[in-house]
């Protein structure tokens, strides 16, 4: 099958961009707010001020890194049937909502998020058969702050069978974190071999690693947890205001945890989470743009120079409705994405400023088309059909061919996206895209069940609870 | 005159900064919901301090209702309004 692909920055474009990384990883340095960390550094030869918390890392650190961090990485589930590998084969989607905020897709009304939203959120994610891992969708206010993101990944856990990948700012939690995944998946030796969780450590743009989230991202290192380094610069504000120059700030950045982690464990499993993003000058917020979508696909001719795995990519939108604008911001950002298959691309559920049940399943619905899309044509003597062309002659017809009978099955369908005449869509009532993405979830959370953690695995990690609400709080 | 205390900032580095410079005003900002329920502990502990400074709250994670709730004096959406707002906070 030819597929359609994309390469459009030359070998000495992206050649041009590792080296101003590894420049500026020798030149200026990256301010790393973590002792250990530094500790680490200094010791494979890195300079280090520890009053100013900078270091300044040579090549060949970054180098051996890339050498050692593992060019495939598995992303397990507490269901094994949602394992899967970031291989650079496939895509993967991931519904990253955008706590705390939820919005309501038909009056745009932007509100905190309760407990019931976010489980109502992990069930449709859950049932959806493009959902392959989830993010937190919402925060539950009521939590203390100490537990908020150890109870987000066990919530996660409680009500999706799929892979969790969360926040964690501290080693307390990342501990606390290890223990419970650990628990639920039958030890910690199994949680290497299948880690059902993995954790984000944001960059903070430009240059620096914070403190608690570098301590954590160790702790993941070491039990063999996947890490994703998730710089995010942005365009003018937090990095240079072209694109080349944000790519560098964050290669560098990136490049700059790879090297804390595979120091912390040769070979820990890291993918590449590069999130350029452009911003509007008028608000000062990020904001989706073309540019975004190029910078993604650039660093990610990088990354398969790294061969290492990618998160980038997705369905972005700053509607706050379940309109127009929603759809093609969705569709016209993650298409042109996915034509480097990333390993996982996000985007389900998030909209504008919040996290919108609603919308999962038009985004599950724009990915079915795009893959489709993406998984190209066949030419050969069978799909040639010269004998069948030559057999119907001119002004014959196809239908009652064999040939077609054997073939017609092959094109796409949609699930929910209408394509019926007029009458028959308006005898089922004028619906909008809007309503029918409403009815669907609503019979989606009528009818579909989670398969529960067994209780006495849930009583264990009531233990674990206990002990970290004791120490934490 | 604008005095950054940086990221990671706890309530003691805001109360020590607010004191040595005198401020008028205090703006905090969060992105993630962790940070954004350590505003309150700010707030409480610039209050107790017996600091006059007016507080001023933004950033992705924060509302108008989250502000009233917290006590902070003013809440802006995005950049150019928050310097709307802050004026406005001075003058007063």
């Amino acid at each position: 099958m030819s597929k359609p692909s994309i390469n459009f920055l030359s070998q000495n474009e992206i050649e041009s961009i590792h080296d101003g990384s590894l420049k500026v990883l020798e030149r200026t340095g990256v301010k790393v707010m973590s002792k250990q960390a530094l500790d680490l550094l200094k010791k494979a030869g890195a300079k280090v001020d520890y009053v100013n918390e900078r270091v300044t890392i040579p090549r060949n650190l970054v180098e051996e890194a890339l050498e050692m961090a593992p060019k495939a990485v598995k992303y397990a589930a507490r269901n094994p049937k949602y394992d899967f590998v970031l291989d650079k084969k496939k895509s993967h989607f991931c519904a990253t909502a955008n706590p705390p905020l939820m919005i309501d897709g038909e009056t745009g009304e932007c509100r905190y998020s309760t407990a019931e939203d976010i489980i109502d959120c992990l069930v449709v994610a859950d049932y959806l058969n493009h959902v392959d891992m989830v993010w937190p969708f919402g925060t539950d206010l009521n939590v203390p702050g100490p537990m908020l993101h150890i109870l987000d990944m066990y919530t996660a856990l409680l009500h999706t069978g799929k892979h969790f990948e969360g926040d964690t700012v501290t080693t307390a939690e990342a501990k606390y974190q290890l223990e419970i995944a650990a628990a639920i998946v039958g030890g910690k030796e199994e949680l290497k071999k299948r880690p059902i969780i993995s954790m984000v450590i944001c960059t903070i743009s430009p240059l620096m690693l914070d403190g608690g989230m570098t301590d954590a991202s160790i702790e993941y290192a070491r039990a063999g947890v996947p890490v994703v380094i998730y710089p995010m610069p942005a365009v003018g504000q937090l990095s240079p205001a072209t694109m080349a120059g944000t790519m560098v700030v964050n290669t560098a950045e990136f490049l700059a945890g790879l090297v804390i982690q595979e120091l912390a464990s040769p070979g820990a499993p890291v993918a590449w989470a590069p999130s350029c993003g452009t911003v509007n000058y008028k608000t000062g917020r990020r904001k989706w743009s073309p540019e975004s979508t190029l910078m993604s696909l650039g660093v990610g001719q990088l990354a398969r120079r790294y061969g290492l795995p990618t998160q980038r990519g997705g369905l972005g939108s700053s509607s706050k409705l379940l309109d127009a604008q929603a759809g093609y911001q969705k569709a016209i950002s993650l298409i042109p994405s996915l034509l480097l298959t990333p390993d996982v691309a996000g985007g389900i559920a998030s909209l504008g400023p919040g996290t919108c049940l609603e919308i999962m399943v038009i985004d599950n619905e724009i990915i079915d088309y795009a893959l489709r899309y993406l998984e190209g044509l066949e030419v050969n003597d069978d799909t040639l059909a010269l004998d069948v062309i030559d057999k119907v002659g001119p002004g014959g017809h196809f239908l009652g061919e064999k040939h077609t009978l054997q073939h017609f099955r092959e094109g796409w369908m949609p699930e929910i996206t209408d394509m019926e005449t007029f009458e028959v869509w308006q005898g089922k009532g004028s619906k909008s895209i809007a309503q029918i993405a409403k009815e669907k979830t609503r019979e989606i959370l009528a009818t579909h069940k989670v398969e529960p953690i067994p209780q006495d695995i849930q009583n264990e990690v009531s233990k674990i609870l206990k002990k970290a609400e004791a120490e934490l709080l | 005159m604008v005095t950054d205390v940086g990221v990671d900032a706890g309530p003691d580095k805001f109360v020590e900064a607010a004191k040595e410079k005198n401020a008028d005003l205090i703006g905090i900002s969060a992105l993630l919901t962790t940070t954004m329920v350590g505003m309150e502990d700010v707030i409480k502990a610039l209050r107790g301090a017996g600091l006059k400074a007016r507080v001023m709250i933004g950033g992705a994670s924060v509302t108008q209702e989250f502000a009233d709730k917290i006590g902070a004096d003013g809440y802006a959406p995005d950049a150019p309004s928050a310097v709307g707002k802050a004026k406005e906070l001075v003058k007063n």
